[in-house]
């Protein structure tokens, strides 16, 4: 079956990867491979490497789904100059002045009716000390041994997208991915059944063909604009639309530390996230607030340094109305684009690919492509997108009311049903797992725990209201002590983050 | 906080119970009349059953085997679907599924259908059926749950009492009286109930256990849904005949008759036995003579229950929550019964319930009935697909096969299982329904395993699939290990009358 996947970005050659390595397996168990996998891609269009972060999931997709491929940690991360995550550090978003921690990993009870190690910490000390993620990030610690070779595996990454990219596409090209150069000017439909059957490339005039397509153009959609897919905008319920991304350099004197920067600014927030060679930055903003040009002069002033903006990125939030049209699927920015906030985007795209497989297990095109199949499948990731959505929104629910943009997130951004529900219910009692969606790949309580606390949505007096309710006060603070005396424990093999990452960096330097 | 609950019979002593189990801020208070029998509807439940009793309670008021005593009960390992095809054919619906059933490709359980033309003994539950023996394992002395779990066969009558006497043992308040009257303040909410006996009392949250009758509910504005185009049936003849030990097993046997089906399940001093059928095929009458000529002997019907399947549009109302055949009833079949009542009381007592002020929340309250419409619907299809597993031979089976309103989930289904096979991501992952567990064996019962689409697919993964080896080492592993730690049905059953 030949699959030709469109765009050759971060999801593009992510997506030609996961394909990959269904054929790898086939291959070791001395079967024929099932796809052929075609990337077109233009080298005239830049990319446009959203996403230099990621979730926990994409941390199990390299290291564990891709072991087929000869894909480590360690080489990623050599060869993509990626550094760890371990979460993010939120800074004035509740005002200025304030900051909390979202770990990559929830706490440990999280899938109990009562988070107990949860509701421990927020009542005795540091709510994100409930993860023994949250602790090391709390601390300035990585998930790495001296050795550099045991990990205690709660991390996700943040790195250049443009290395990832060309990082997955050697390693698909070494297994068999054909690539083609060109940009496509039209699309040839069956006009009996409406299928995408080949499209025609500039220049050369090359027809291609294919049995199924996959669209990861970006914001360009070059396949799913023309197959007539609809568009759901978020843009009453986020309230961010543009975005700068700049360049920062490291300081002699700056500590590399393993987490993603989210800091609130008068429109909007900014991003500074590590890697090898520099920070990649990049203000987020509202442009019902502010111009590009004063973001820039709010930012320098907030910062403290000039800065050098890379372009300029106007975006419209939302989601394709259905991902699945005919054979052609929409993946990555082409199918959805919330905001850098929480890097959702890759983790998307692998629940997408994840499901992809899952209906087709594979079985041929035609038998799968009926209304039924792509209907369950469009509704179960545009329900997943719709709930990063929501718990994006979450973090725009602050005290903060200095600037007109945060009085309008405050007062008249229109709440979604979950966050409303969120809201109303955190004043009593703390949520839990059975409160959120749990179809596959959905964030669920383990991650909106993190800002519910940190925005003071769930207080500490809820949480030891609940603690007494359940007879279960005196023992959060044996709770408390156990899980940070284990954790201390836990943490003397591990190296600091700073120590981590520049061993490994000073070590490639000396291979050189 | 305080909760009064109003109905003495199985849900409303479990939920009781379940209060005084964790929680120490609740004071509770059971309304119950002597005058009034109990329906004790369900003989049989879920596992969430032997999740409850098992899960250590404090000074160890319950024990498994003082349960099992007390309550008549017996263990049970699955239910043996006999005849929904309409070709005599049987299934079990085992309680424990294949060890593979959380991976994407049930190995085992496909295995199972191409070897032995159906996915059963994908778990050892039938292996164990089939040679008659129980999950009571010789040397711990006790009842295992490691390899084959199972839930339980009790007195309906009895296990509302049980709780009853382990609610009086933590000191519950009883009071002995009928609801006379119920006052309800602007906001709908119940602010007084007059009782029988001249008291009158209040309460911050009602739970309303009163079976059929509805009695708090019935009162307010709550919408009943009906699921009567669903689910065919509509009347039931339960009724008892005699057991004895030399031929128990311990299983539910669910079989299809001329307009319904047919329960009989072990006890241990009778088999709990019904009818199940729709009045709009077949008279009381009518009924009865084919029970008599099929099981060849005289009946006496302990009662004649009518019913109107469906749910509550809110379990939860204002400061009413119902528990029980009061909030929904779907049919006797897989036990959902005391399976969703306590799957709702745990989702109260130790989640949407934890202050005071949850009560008047609505948002909690909306969260609340959200999850619990989605397990009753859940079930209300798997119900449903039961009857869709072909038998056609009767105007009843005939009405099914050519006119019944198939649910949109079940039609989906359908409709994929024409295309690839169904797995564990079809079905809901919700917290309480059934899961891939239940719902496979219910699929292939209804024949939407295509066997030449298993072995296309197993041929393509031949070397990534070792369900057919696997399937030969659980068939040894149980033929010289755990067939030989297991006492017989009969000998666990006499050990359980002593």
């Amino acid at each position: 079956m030949k699959i030709v996947i469109v765009g050759g970005g971060t999801a593009g050659w992510l997506t030609a990867a996961m394909i990959v390595k269904t054929n790898a397996i086939l291959k070791k168990q001395g079967l024929q491979p099932v796809y052929d996998i075609t990337v077109i891609e233009s080298s005239n269009v830049p990319i446009i490497g959203a996403g230099e972060g990621s979730t926990g999931l994409f941390q199990e997709t390299i290291v564990s789904r891709f072991k087929d491929l000869g894909i480590t940690e360690l080489d990623f991360i050599n060869e993509t100059g990626a550094t760890l995550k371990m979460g993010i550090r939120l800074k004035d978003w509740n005002g200025i002045g304030t900051e909390f921690l979202s770990p990559i990993q929830p706490s440990d009870t999280f899938k109990y009716n009562i988070d107990l190690n949860f509701l421990s910490c927020l009542s005795n000390g540091n709510v994100s000390d409930a993860s023994f993620c949250g602790y090391l990030l709390g601390r300035d610690l990585s998930s790495y041994n001296f050795d550099r070779i045991k990990t205690t595996g709660h991390h996700s990454y943040h790195f250049d997208a443009h290395k990832v990219g060309k990082y997955l596409k050697s390693i698909c090209i070494k297994h068999g991915v054909k690539n083609i150069d060109g940009e496509i000017t039209s699309l040839n439909r069956n006009s009996l059944n409406g299928n995408l059957e080949s499209v025609t490339l500039k220049e050369t005039t090359e027809v291609i063909t294919s049995d199924f397509w996959i669209d990861c153009s970006g914001f360009a959609r070059v396949l799913v604009k023309p197959m007539g897919a609809g568009w759901v905008s978020y843009s009453n319920q986020l309230p961010v639309n543009g975005a700068i991304p700049f360049i920062e350099k490291y300081e002699t004197t700056d500590k590399v530390k393993l987490e993603t920067l989210a800091w609130a600014q008068p429109n909007g927030w900014m991003w500074r996230i590590p890697t090898e060679e520099r920070y990649g930055s990049g203000y987020v903003f509202s442009d019902m607030f502010t111009t590009a040009d004063k973001a820039v002069d709010e930012l320098e002033k907030n910062i403290g340094k000039k800065i050098e903006p890379i372009k300029h990125l106007k975006f419209e939030t939302g989601r394709l109305e259905k991902f699945w049209i005919k054979n052609v699927i929409g993946m990555g920015l082409a199918g959805s684009f919330l905001e850098p906030l929480e890097a959702t985007s890759i983790h998307t795209t692998i629940i997408q690919l994840d499901t992809f497989c899952h209906h087709f297990l594979y079985n041929d095109i035609e038998t799968i492509s009926v209304d039924t199949i792509r209907n369950k499948y469009n509704t179960h990731i545009g329900q997943l997108v719709d709930e990063f959505r929501d718990l994006i929104q979450l973090h725009y629910m602050t005290n903060r009311e200095d600037t007109d943009f945060w009085k309008f997130c405050k007062y008249s951004l229109q709440k979604t049903d979950s966050v409303k529900y969120v809201l109303e219910v955190s004043k009593h009692m703390s949520l839990s797992y059975l409160d959120f969606d749990s179809s596959h790949g959905s964030a669920g309580w383990g991650v909106w725990s993190w800002t519910l606390a940190g925005l003071g949505h769930l207080t500490k007096e809820t949480a030891d209201k609940t603690l007494k309710n359940f007879c279960m006060y005196d023992d959060s603070k044996k709770a408390y002590e156990q899980i940070i005396k284990n954790s201390k424990i836990k943490a003397i093999p591990l190296m600091s983050s700073d120590e981590f990452m520049k061993t490994l960096w000073n070590k490639k330097l000396g291979k050189r | 906080m305080k909760i009064v609950i109003v109905g003495g019979g199985t849900a409303g002593w479990i939920t009781a119970a379940m209060i005084y189990k964790y929680r120490t801020d609740i004071d509770v208070t059971v309304v119950e009349s002597s005058k009034l029998p109990i329906i004790g509807a369900g003989e049989g439940s879920a596992d969430s059953l032997t999740w409850f009793i098992n899960e250590p309670w404090p000074n160890d008021v319950v024990t498994e085997i003082d349960f099992l005593k007390k309550t008549k009960a017996t263990p049970k390992l699955a239910i043996d679907l006999k005849n929904w095809k309409g070709d005599g054919s049987s299934l079990y619906s085992p309680i424990s599924p294949s060890s593979t059933a959380s991976l994407p490709i049930d190995k085992l359980f496909l295995a199972s259908i191409i070897k032995y033309g159906k996915s059963d003994k994908a778990s050892f539950n039938s292996w164990i059926l089939d040679d008659n023996l129980s999950t009571f394992d010789k040397k711990y002395k006790k009842i295992s749950q490691q390899i084959a779990n199972h839930a339980y066969h009790f007195d309906g009558n009895a296990i509302g009492q049980y709780f009853k006497d382990v609610c009086i043992k933590f000191g519950v308040t009883i009071i002995d009286a009928e609801i006379e009257d119920t006052i309800f303040d602007e906001n709908e909410n119940l602010k007084d109930v007059k009782l029988t006996n001249g008291e009158t009392i209040q309460s911050d949250l009602w739970i309303d256990s009163t079976g059929f009758n509805r009695i708090l509910m019935s009162k307010t504005k709550n919408k009943w849904i009906s699921f009567k185009n669903q689910l065919p049936v509509n009347s039931a003849i339960p009724f008892s005949t005699d057991v004895n030990s030399n031929n128990i097993i311990f299983k539910t046997l669910a079989e299809t008759m001329n307009s319904g089906w047919l329960w009989q399940i072990p006890l241990q001093n009778r088999y709990g036995c019904g009818y199940v059928y729709c009045d709009e095929f077949q008279t009381y009458d009518d009924s009865l003579k084919e029970l008599k000529n099929k099981l060849r002997q005289d009946i006496e019907p302990i009662k004649h229950i009518k019913f109107d399947c469906g749910r509550y549009e809110s379990t939860w109302y204002k400061n009413i929550v119902s528990i029980g055949l009061s909030s929904h009833f779907l049919e006797p079949l897989q036990a959902t019964s005391i399976h969703i009542a306590i799957f709702t009381a745990t989702n109260l007592i130790l989640h949407s319930l934890k202050s005071k002020e949850c009560i008047s929340n609505d948002a909690n309250v909306r969260g609340f009935n959200r999850r619990i419409n989605v397990v009753i619907d859940d079930y209300k299809d798997l119900l449903q697909m039961h009857y869709l597993a072909g038998r056609q031979d009767t105007p009843f089976w005939k009405f099914i096969k050519n006119e019944i309103h198939i649910s949109d989930a079940n039609r989906d289904i359908i409709e994929i299982s024409k295309h690839r096979l169904l797995n564990n991501l079809d079905v809901s992952t919700e917290h309480g329904t059934g899961g891939w567990g239940v719902w496979s064996h219910i699929f292939d019962n209804a024949g939407l395993f295509d066997k030449d689409m298993i072995k296309k697919e197993l041929y393509r993964l031949k070397k990534l699939n070792d369900g057919d080896a696997q399937l030969k080492s659980m068939s040894s592993y149980y033929t010289n290990k755990l067939k030989l730690e297991l006492l017989s049905a009969g000998e666990m059953f006499k050990y359980l009358k002593l």
